[in-house]
């Protein structure tokens, strides 16, 4: 299976790449998707009368097609963005600038990426809300008894991520939302590092807003979605009102278009789009079960070899069935950019520094950063087992 | 320590064209990205007679670990100078096979 899923990877030959937490390679097939749409179909989208433009609207449509399926959820529930800072960004400034007021609450946790902390503190401070957030351990994991705390009468929404980008830790997603309803709260799960990984059924979470990357799951750059239940989307106001958002504008009004597209203004990202669809397919090919299981054992396989050297601190939950595929780490005292550029001169591609979670970094006990290796479908043991060489060799040095 | 010389200086710099010198200190950069994506940079397109000279701050990085990167990069280090915990490093290409 490995081997053949490696072959739709041509870069993977040159290169250990663990840097999947910030973005994930490209097989074949996605590029061939997008150079297919450019080649044979492009034109813009629900505007033309023309034969391509028809052709390239019913590509994007199918698309959305595909991801709904890819997540359990309806065509209209489906809306493409640009990534998954623009999926929370528009419910932020959709949904939440319009419904929150004076003296509401909205709970986050203290390990999120700040593209799930910074719309919320933004909203806020304009509307005169607050922003609570959950402790996590030190493990990096929130404390349900702080949530339990935290989630009250005044909460008006619950953002919190499926899985830690510095830690992968995975908190208890089914209590948060139960926590939330108990309220009568909204909850919203920043799944960029949930959505590529593991089988996500947007139906059996009972999450009301779900936000992904489509690059961090095969797809091209530039492309994102944004779930959101119906009722929800039809009610929220667009926060890209523009071209492609509305059936009719006279000077006194307008009425919106109907679902998705309502909420995805302006000329859209066709191609990626296309190249996005064409990754879900992969993945749904692969399976969703087996992309899991396979990180499942990397991981284990990496957290046995990497806490044998000595001086090396590993961070996140150590039982691996509570984390993604990521391990985050730190060797003795050394400047975690370093070791990262030592293991990139050893063809080995991590991401050093903060993560997009200076918070979290803080509360590890790792203000200056941490190095970060994050596994794919396509990562190997044998991958691993040369990582574990190269850091015995740098934390042997002094 | 093994790997890092120390020389005649002046003849030392006289012989090499200096492409850059990189301050990797905490008073210059909060965040050591910058200055190590720059001397891995330099590094891997470095050529005969080329070098780079980097003040290091050995509370924030170890003279072994900035000798490992040069030496991967088939670079060697001589100390230029040292005061206190500042050291400043002439790093240049040993080997031309690029």
């Amino acid at each position: 299976m490995i081997a053949k899923i490696r072959e739709d990877f041509p870069i993977l030959r040159e290169i250990i790449y663990f840097d999947n937490a910030a973005t994930t390679q490209r097989p074949k097939q996605v590029i061939e998707a997008e150079r297919e749409f450019y080649e044979r179909f492009n034109a813009n989208v629900h505007r033309g009368i023309h034969r391509l433009s028809r052709e390239a609207s019913e590509l994007y449509e199918r698309a959305h097609e595909t991801l709904a399926k890819f997540i359990n959820a309806d065509f209209e529930e489906v809306i493409f963005t640009s990534n998954t800072t623009d999926s929370i960004n528009i419910v932020a400034w959709g949904w939440a600038v319009w419904n929150l007021k004076e003296g509401d609450k909205i709970v986050t946790t203290e390990m999120e990426h700040h593209s799930n902390m910074l719309p919320w503190r933004l909203v806020s401070k304009l509307k005169g809300c607050e922003v609570a957030y959950v402790n996590v351990d030190e493990y990096g994991v929130p404390v349900m008894e702080d949530a339990e705390r935290l989630i009250d009468g005044r909460t008006k929404l619950v953002a919190i991520s499926g899985m830690s980008n510095v830690t992968g830790a995975i908190p208890n997603i089914e209590k948060f939302t139960k926590l939330a309803r108990e309220v009568g709260a909204l909850i919203l799960i920043d799944g960029a590092q949930m959505v590529p990984h593991m089988p996500v059924d947007v139906r059996k979470l009972d999450c009301d807003f779900l936000a992904f990357s489509g690059h961090k799951m095969l797809g091209p750059t530039g492309t994102g979605v944004l779930y959101g239940k119906k009722d929800l989307l039809k009610e929220m106001t667009p926060a890209r009102p523009g071209g492609g958002t509305i059936e009719d504008v006279t000077l006194e009004g307008q009425e919106w278009a109907g679902l998705p597209w309502r909420h995805e203004g302006g000329t859209p990202n066709i191609a990626g789009g296309i190249g996005l669809a064409a990754a879900a397919d992969y993945l749904m090919e692969v399976g969703m079960d087996w992309v899991r299981e396979h990180e499942v054992r990397l991981t284990r396989k990496a957290l046995e070899l990497l806490s044998d050297i000595d001086g090396i601190r590993i961070y996140g939950p150590e039982r691996v069935e509570e984390r993604g595929g990521i391990v985050a780490f730190n060797v003795k005292e050394m400047d975690p950019h370093m070791v990262g550029a030592l293991l990139d001169a050893k063809g080995i591609a991590v991401r050093t520094g903060l993560h997009c979670a200076h918070p979290l970094h803080r509360k590890l006990g790792a203000p200056q950063g941490t190095v970060r290796a994050s596994f794919y479908l396509y990562n190997t043991e044998e991958e691993i087992e040369i990582l574990h060489e190269e850091l015995k060799e740098i934390a042997a040095l002094s | 320590m093994e790997g890092v010389h120390s020389r005649d200086n002046n003849a030392l710099r006289g012989k090499m064209r200096v492409l850059e010198r990189i301050e990797m200190v905490k008073e210059k950069y909060k965040c050591q990205y910058v200055p190590l994506i720059k001397l891995t940079k330099l590094l891997s397109s470095m050529g005969k007679d080329e070098a780079v000279e980097v003040l290091i701050d050995t509370d924030r990085f170890s003279l072994e670990s900035v000798e490992a990167l040069a030496r991967a990069y088939g670079a060697s280090c001589e100390i230029l100078s040292s005061k206190g915990n500042m050291v400043e490093l002439l790093i240049r290409r040993c080997r031309d096979d690029r």
